[in-house]
């Protein structure tokens, strides 16, 4: 059977009921089947009885997704849509190749680990060329519009030091009780290696030391994403070897893209491997930890013990949680995260109606449906805004950069927050 | 045919809002019956005026009109059978006014039924009607067929709160039936005629419905039965006792333990069927309510009746129900749902009488749905790849009609006919009732180009 034939057959489970359109969080915005699930896992079936090719207009319609999985978590006949998606974006690159600006993009990514930090840090350099920094905000926008880049967009700057570039590659907690990984991701190492700092310090002082190996590089979703495998499969081996030689029995990520990526969809890269390949892959991703996980797992992490109580007189500041669609239905997890902020004494948790809710960033769907991806977005933030919190944490880089931009342009007064800044933000400021 | 009228339909409605690549048309070619025609081309109108226009065209050059909603329908109903434009109506989907002092609320056509719900609710009024696709299925689309649901045991079908409609006919003309108040008789019923037309008749652009005061409380109770007959008896029991509860949901045995295999709660495999009791009201009528049916449930013999304690218990009683859809795929790839209704003490005969109709073609069955209203829902699980079985699923379908007829009741509670039960149509209705509902298409829509191939109206 062809891979074509397979998903197919797959996508022909789906009874067309329609459940899908209720949470789809385009399909809210668009009101046309032609950005369904089922919808679109009727172009597969057709594209496999030759009714169809691949054409430009079906690489749109089946870009047009956020791979959030709403669909497929409350598929009535738990039809696979994200799996049978991200395929049929993998043909679509064997058949059709990737655009141009994707193909450099991925290029570059997979290139030997030097380049892109070196190409980033002379941008690091320039920025200030083409971006001008945007008042009181430490964000930037472009002078004028580029390609993909929408002059409203808030671009945080790229960091001077790059994470990696500052940190040795073994960093030992003075107490060391264990020793784990630590994968940084891009946005980490590139634009908030604060975040990164954040994290060693918060598990040095758990006794636990880091190895932080220098020729890891990103993690590949986007490439992923876009269906090129080949580029993600590379970046997937300079990943996995990277930390084979140090050996680490647990692997943390602060991203829940890289998390999910890394977690989940590697194995999936790899199925059609040879075995040795696959067991390595396999070990790999059964090492991956959220550090919210992690740390209420494995460290019985009591944050409140860390934190000065403040008097009952002052009304605390409220902070609410987004769910990453990556760590809540590609991960499962849920519970950690919001265990951590409820328990922090300094800071009032509420909980968001439709905290599942995707929030429209979608990785590089942001670029290619600018527009889109904000109408996406401002469900979420006028939650944010009924509810009247102060802050809002979530703990991916993805979602972090979109709300950003979101608030920013909407001018609202929301602090957006990787959960791991709420757990030093008291001792932090 | 709608070819030569691509361009002024594009000028109608806009570029943007008319598809016709065919990858976009695939996407519209199928609904809830996962049958597949092709459209030529599908519009989003955005007012009445942009669809009577449309119409115009579609009488000139003779097209096919398909009004669409959500696309959830079970009978085929906006299915494109004879190819034509499909008008898409999710684009009109403004709440137009809520007035709590009048009890009414006025709603385009693209609303889902479940969002006005929650925005009526939020008022402290009603909406009761609730098709099981109520998150995504839309206030025109179960205007068109007349949507039922569990609660329409105590409140009523979808055309028990539609007050007057505005519609634009087949020949492009805008009307408004019915009235804003909540009674009207000036002239025919027009409004009822067209609730349940299945858009054969017009398509609607604008619906008057009724609200009533939301209950202030309601519960959640289940009760288990050794006897399937026990549990059917205390249907009619209950309702002898002059409770209407809010629903009263059956589940027979084969549906139990699919649900038990797909999802263990620990509910009883051996269990003959299960009845699932929701009441609503005023919190102490609620609670007497609750003791009352356990009473009359227990002494038909339930072997075991639970009472919903909080919020939670209830969510995981409501659960049950509705993990069966998806545990049903288990037993076969395929289900053929009919939704077959009874006088609600023809219950256990009907229920007799399917499952061995289902014995002698050698299918598997699996019965539930909303006995307290006497609808059944009889699904047969089949395998498509097998043609055998699929004709012998046709012949049982068919005797499962005749059944449900000789026993007084009607082959669809809440579906609608469109094509999937055009077949049956005239069996229950007769030849004169077919022939006047023809004469009545016919002066709506004399080139008949809304909706064709539905309802059995052709010649």
């Amino acid at each position: 059977m062809s891979i074509l034939q397979e998903l197919s057959k797959e996508a022909s489970r789906c009874v067309k009921c329609g459940t899908c359109l209720a949470s789809c969080p385009i399909y809210a915005e668009t009101l046309s089947e032609v950005t369904t699930a089922r919808g679109k896992l009727s172009l597969i079936e057709s594209l496999s009885t030759g009714e169809i090719q691949f054409t430009s207009k079906l690489k749109d319609l089946l870009s047009s997704c956020l791979i959030c999985n709403a669909c497929g978590e409350g598929c009535p006949n738990n039809v696979r849509v994200e799996e049978i998606l991200l395929e049929a974006r993998k043909e679509l690159v064997v058949h059709r190749g990737l655009p141009f600006a994707k193909k450099f993009l991925f290029l570059l990514l997979r290139s030997s680990p030097r380049v892109l930090p070196s190409y980033l840090k002379a941008g690091s350099l320039l920025q200030g060329l083409l971006l001008e920094k945007v008042p009181q905000e430490s964000g930037l926008h472009l002078r004028f519009s580029l390609p993909y880049l929408d002059k409203r967009r808030l671009i945080p700057p790229l960091a001077k030091r790059f994470f990696l570039h500052s940190h040795p590659s073994l960093v030992k907690s003075p107490q060391e009780k264990r020793c784990v990984g630590y994968f940084v991701g891009c946005v980490t190492n590139y634009l908030f290696p604060h975040l990164g700092e954040t994290t060693v310090r918060i598990l040095n002082r758990q006794g636990t030391s880091l190895v932080i190996p220098h020729e890891q590089t990103c993690c590949g979703l986007i490439a992923f994403g876009s269906g090129d495998w080949q580029s993600t499969q590379k970046l997937a081996l300079s990943n996995i070897n990277a930390f084979e030689q140090f050996n680490p029995d647990t692997i943390i990520t602060t991203c829940a893209s890289c998390a999910a990526t890394l977690k989940a969809f590697y194995p999936r890269l790899f199925k059609n491997a040879d075995p040795e390949t696959q067991k390595k892959v396999e070990r790999f991703s059964n090492k991956i930890m959220d550090l919210s996980q992690f740390l209420i797992q494995e460290m019985n992490f009591l944050p409140s013990a860390l934190q000065k109580s403040s008097s009952p007189k002052d009304p605390l500041p409220t902070i609410t949680y987004h769910d990453p669609c990556h760590l809540n239905r590609t991960l499962g997890i849920t519970r950690e995260p919001r265990e951590i902020l409820k328990s922090l004494s300094h800071l009032t948790y509420v909980e968001m109606k439709e905290a599942a809710r995707c929030c429209g960033m979608g990785g590089l769907f942001n670029l290619t449906h600018y527009g889109l991806s904000l109408e996406i977005l401002n469900h979420k933030l006028d939650m944010l805004k009924e509810m009247g919190v102060e802050m809002v944490a979530t703990s991916c880089s993805g979602c972090m950069l979109h709300f950003m931009d979101g608030i920013h342009q909407r001018g609202m007064n929301i602090k957006v927050l990787h959960l791991l800044e709420v757990l030093e933000a008291k001792q932090g400021r | 045919m709608v070819k030569k009228a691509l361009g002024e339909i594009a000028t109608i409605v806009g570029k943007d809002h008319l598809l016709t690549a065919r990858e976009e048309l695939l996407c519209y070619s199928f609904d809830a019956t996962n049958q597949k025609f092709l459209p030529e081309a599908v519009a989003f109108p955005h007012n009445p005026q942009q669809i009577a226009e449309i119409m115009v065209l579609a009488n000139r050059y003779r097209f096919p009109v398909i009004p669409r909603g959500a696309g959830s329908g079970f009978v085929g109903g906006s299915l494109p059978v004879e190819g034509g434009l499909v008008l898409a109506l999710t684009k009109m989907n403004r709440i137009i006014t809520i007035e709590p002092e009048n009890l009414i609320a006025i709603v385009e056509p693209g609303v889902v039924t479940g969002t006005f719900q929650e925005k009526v609710e939020a008022l402290g009024l009603f909406y009761p009607p609730d098709p099981a696709s109520l998150k995504f299925s839309t206030m025109g689309g179960n205007v068109a067929v007349c949507a039922g649901g569990p609660r329409c045991l105590k409140y009523g079908v979808t055309k028990n709160y539609v007050l007057g409609l505005e519609v634009v006919l087949p020949t492009g003309e805008i009307i408004n039936t019915g009235v804003h108040t909540l009674k009207g008789v000036a002239g025919y019923d027009l409004t009822s005629l067209i609730v349940g037309s299945e858009g054969t008749l017009g398509i609607i652009t604008k619906i008057i419905v009724k609200l009533i005061p939301l209950p202030e409380a309601r519960n959640t109770m289940l009760a288990i039965f050794p006897k399937i007959d026990d549990a059917a008896h205390t249907v009619s029991s209950i309702i002898h006792e002059r409770i209407i509860p809010s629903t009263l949901e059956f589940i027979d045995q084969a549906a139990i333990r699919c649900v038990e295999d797909y999802l263990p709660m620990g509910l009883p495999t051996h269990a003959e069927a299960l009845l699932l009791i929701e009441v609503d009201g005023e919190i102490t009528t609620v609670t007497r309510h609750c003791e009352h049916i356990k009473t009359i449930c227990v002494k038909n013999a339930a072997s075991e009746v639970s009472i919903a304690q909080d919020q939670e218990e209830e969510e995981r009683l409501w659960k049950a129900r509705r993990s069966i859809s998806p545990a049903l795929l288990k037993l076969n790839p395929h289900k053929i749902n009919e939704d077959i209704n009874v006088p609600i003490n023809r219950i256990p005969e009907i229920i007799r009488r399917i499952n061995e109709i289902a014995q002698r073609y050698q299918l598997i069955n699996v019965n539930f749905g909303h006995a307290g209203d006497g609808n059944i829902h009889t699904n047969l699980m089949i395998n498509k790849e097998n043609p055998d079985e699929e004709k012998r699923a046709a012949l049982a379908v068919k005797e499962i009609f005749q059944a449900t007829l000789e026993l007084g009741g009607t082959i669809s509670g809440e579906h609608g006919i469109g094509i999937t039960k055009a077949p049956y149509l005239e069996m229950e209705i007769g030849k004169k009732n077919l022939a006047l509902m023809k004469q009545i298409k016919n002066l709506f829509d004399p080139n008949l180009i809304l909706n064709p191939g539905k309802l059995s109206l052709q010649s």
